[in-house]
């Protein structure tokens, strides 16, 4: 071999006289990592491939990757023989390789002048003609002399490794005889009998050792077989939707395998690990758990929790497997001030502080919630599609405008200047409603408000003066600049960007009608402002305790006026 | 397994540098992340022969287990168009059960894709856009793989509309 970084492929092949062992090596491949087989598994369906690898398929989709018949990891079983087949060729491929490769080199050496004529005809007997030569003639006389077999064999196999460079020329007119049996040897005419007696048996003898030195690794590798020790117990797969998530975790302690993460996460990692361990249980154990653990690892850093976000288009839509409960519990404080400060603005001067201990309640039902913050503002923002990317830094003074817009439309409005926030609490169940029907959270749910906003668009003749935010201060409850300075004031800077990308991303879906379409089925009707004015129920509980009442405590502080 | 990705699309490169049917040919693969290459279409007077289209392949770390993202892009220089084909939009996104996770199958390699959608070109007698181009063109922000399209004709291997 050429060195240690030489990887076989069945290319190797091709540039030398055994062309036809490429397809051989092919075969020998698994379908699915195109590598030798390791621990073949055959399927019900009676194909196979490696075990590590149809166990990643079928916990993927449940079918055979051939023939997508559907399969389960339980039915699979092990192919003994293919594991033999593919085991000795490697370890009988690097010879082979290199005669293949020093024959096809003899063969060109052949075809320059000067060689004899018969080694050029029969390029496969020359090297092993030229190797013999010099060992025939002593040996055919001692031969002659006398009959013991068994030590010349070896001679002959020690001679084998020697000059291929030995020129046999010399025997080219010496009226010697080439053995019938085929052995190679030239030998004297008169000789031929006694010769063919010895060669016969000496070719037994050899056919004899060549048996029982390719036995020998078979049999080892059978005797691993059954193992010496105890296979290791395959562990049976689970059905996660039976499990609740404090259930999944204890089974994830159970197993010895970091317990941490979103739910999905924890799936894909027990799942991964019940083919490692299952896959090794295949292979009769040969790895420790702690090699497992470290394969599991590797796992976790390329494809599981720790592996880094692929780009590209994920920059604009939500990962499916958004980890929303970390997000929100990461970011936990800002939440509960935004929630405790609407509260807030929501009662009346008088009743702040009785509200301000309900805000501090609600906030735990609100952190199974990612971004109801977020909406906040970006929802009353889009609705007046001013908002552009680069405007970053003018996000206080525009957030003001757009609440003052609306709140001087009416003097109902005036009172209520946290209206805009009641289509973002919507907005929110509308998500819940999707999460809890176990649909991609998408940002776009939110566009179908732009039509409602639209009545308060910047251009209303009635609020010339309002744009002045302190303007407002002194005619309501000082509140709404409160709340926006907290808002704005105080958002982190990673808050801010994630901001902005919501933004964007609601940006996009403004116009489309499909967004309203989900919208209304998430929610079962287009959120209309008017509506929410009129309706009422003086109702106060936690607001994200939603399912039962969902309508009620959105215009709970609505009724009190 | 950790590296299975890479391993294998390791394999697959080194073997589509050396020998690729005809009419199909690699253009660029920076890294084992996302490749592109070329198709051209022989014997349809739809696609004319002198015209390529330009494929990208973004693969993630479960490939194979998991389907490639393969859609077609256009581009200026060289020339390249998004195929007229009532199975693909004009967005370059293909509707074919090969490439959605149900259809997929991890004994099919970038060289097979290639394939198949160039036999889907070539088998195709109608210039024209899927029903709902521009409503999916402009609305759609999901990526190919989240689209839940309906393949109406299941034998064909491909064939479809969209699920919304």
């Amino acid at each position: 071999m050429d060195g240690a970084y030489d990887i076989p492929d069945p290319t190797d092949w091709l540039e030398t006289p055994l062309k036809d062992f490429s397809p051989l090596e092919s075969a020998l491949h698994c379908d699915i990592c195109k590598e030798f087989y390791e621990t073949p598994m055959i399927t019900s369906c009676c194909h196979t491939f490696c075990s590590k690898c149809i166990r990643t398929c079928l916990s993927a989709n449940g079918k055979c990757p051939s023939c997508q018949t559907a399969d389960q990891a339980s039915k699979l079983r092990n192919n003994w023989i293919l594991q033999t087949v593919v085991e000795q060729f490697l370890a009988a491929r690097p010879a082979a390789l290199e005669v293949a490769r020093r024959d096809k080199q003899s063969q060109e050496q052949a075809k320059k002048p000067g060689k004899r004529k018969r080694a050029v005809l029969d390029s496969d007997d020359v090297a092993e003609v030229e190797r013999d030569g010099r060992t025939t003639r002593s040996k055919s006389r001692r031969i002659a002399a006398s009959q013991t077999s068994e030590p010349e064999t070896i001679e002959i196999e020690d001679s084998d490794g020697e000059d291929a460079a030995y020129s046999p020329e010399k025997e080219a007119d010496d009226g010697l005889v080439e053995c019938l049996f085929g052995c190679g040897k030239r030998i004297k005419p008169d000789q031929m009998d006694a010769h063919l007696d010895r060669c016969q048996q000496e070719q037994e003898a050899e056919a004899a050792a060549k048996r029982a030195k390719s036995r020998t690794p078979i049999s080892t590798t059978s005797r691993n077989r059954p193992p010496d020790k105890p296979a290791p117990e395959r562990i049976s797969e689970l059905n996660y939707s039976l499990l609740n998530d404090r259930k999944l975790r204890l089974k994830l302690e159970d197993a010895g395998i970091p317990n941490t993460g979103s739910r999905q996460l924890l799936i894909k990692r027990h799942t991964e690990w019940v083919n490692l361990w299952n896959a090794n249980c295949d292979s009769g154990g040969k790895k420790t758990q702690r090699e497992l653990l470290r394969d599991l690892d590797a796992w976790e850093r390329t494809q599981g929790g720790k592996a880094p976000v692929v780009n590209g288009l994920s920059s604009t839509i939500m990962r499916k497997d958004f980890d929303g409960v970390g997000w929100a519990s990461s970011n936990k404080d800002n939440f509960s001030r935004l929630i405790a400060d609407a509260r807030r603005k929501k009662s009346s001067p008088a009743e702040e502080s009785k509200e301000g201990g309900k805000g501090t309640e609600v906030v735990d039902m609100v952190d199974a919630e990612p971004q109801p913050g977020k909406k906040l503002q970006t929802d009353d923002r889009n609705g007046h599609g001013s908002p552009a990317a680069a405007q970053q830094a003018d996000h206080p003074m525009e957030n003001h405008d757009t609440i003052l817009e609306t709140t001087n439309d009416h003097t109902y409005e005036q009172d209520h200047p946290y209206e805009n926030n009641r289509t973002a609490l919507s907005s929110v169940r509308a998500k819940v409603a999707a999460a809890n029907a176990n649909e991609p959270i998408e940002p776009h749910i939110n566009a179908g408000f732009a039509a409602p906003t639209s009545p308060f668009s910047p251009s209303h003749p009635n609020n010339p003066t309002g744009r002045d935010p302190s303007s407002l201060a002194p005619s309501g409850s000082d509140n709404p600049p409160l709340l926006q300075q907290s808002h704005w004031g105080q958002l982190s800077q990673s808050q801010q960007q994630q901001q902005q990308q919501q933004q964007q991303e609601q940006q996009q879906w403004t116009t489309t009608t499909r967004d309203e379409h989900l919208l209304k089925d998430n929610t079962r009707e287009m959120c209309d402002l008017q509506r929410h004015h009129v309706s009422s129920s003086p109702i106060k509980m936690p607001m994200f305790a939603v399912p039962s009442r969902p309508v009620c405590d959105v215009d709970g502080g609505e009724a009190e006026k | 397994m950790a590296g299975m990705s890479s391993k294998r699309l390791q394999k697959e490169l080194s073997k589509i540098q050396g020998t690729l049917p005809p009419g199909i040919t690699l253009v660029s693969a920076p890294d084992l992340r996302e490749w592109t290459m070329d198709i051209s279409i022989i014997d349809n007077p739809i696609y004319p022969p002198h015209e390529t289209y330009r494929m990208r392949f973004s693969f993630s770390p479960s490939y194979p287990i998991e389907a490639p993202e393969v859609v077609f892009v256009a581009c200026t220089s060289p020339e390249r168009k998004i195929p007229l084909h009532p199975h693909i939009y004009s967005n370059g996104i293909i509707c074919l059960d090969l490439l959605d996770s149900q259809g997929w199958s991890p004994v099919h390699n970038v060289e097979s894709v290639c394939i198949s959608i160039q036999s889907m070109l070539a088998g195709n007698s109608k210039a024209e856009r899927p029903p709902g181009d521009a409503e999916f063109v402009r609305s759609n922000r999901q990526r190919p793989r989240d689209i839940n399209f309906l393949y109406h004709d299941p034998k064909r291997a491909f064939a479809g509309g969209i699920v919304f």
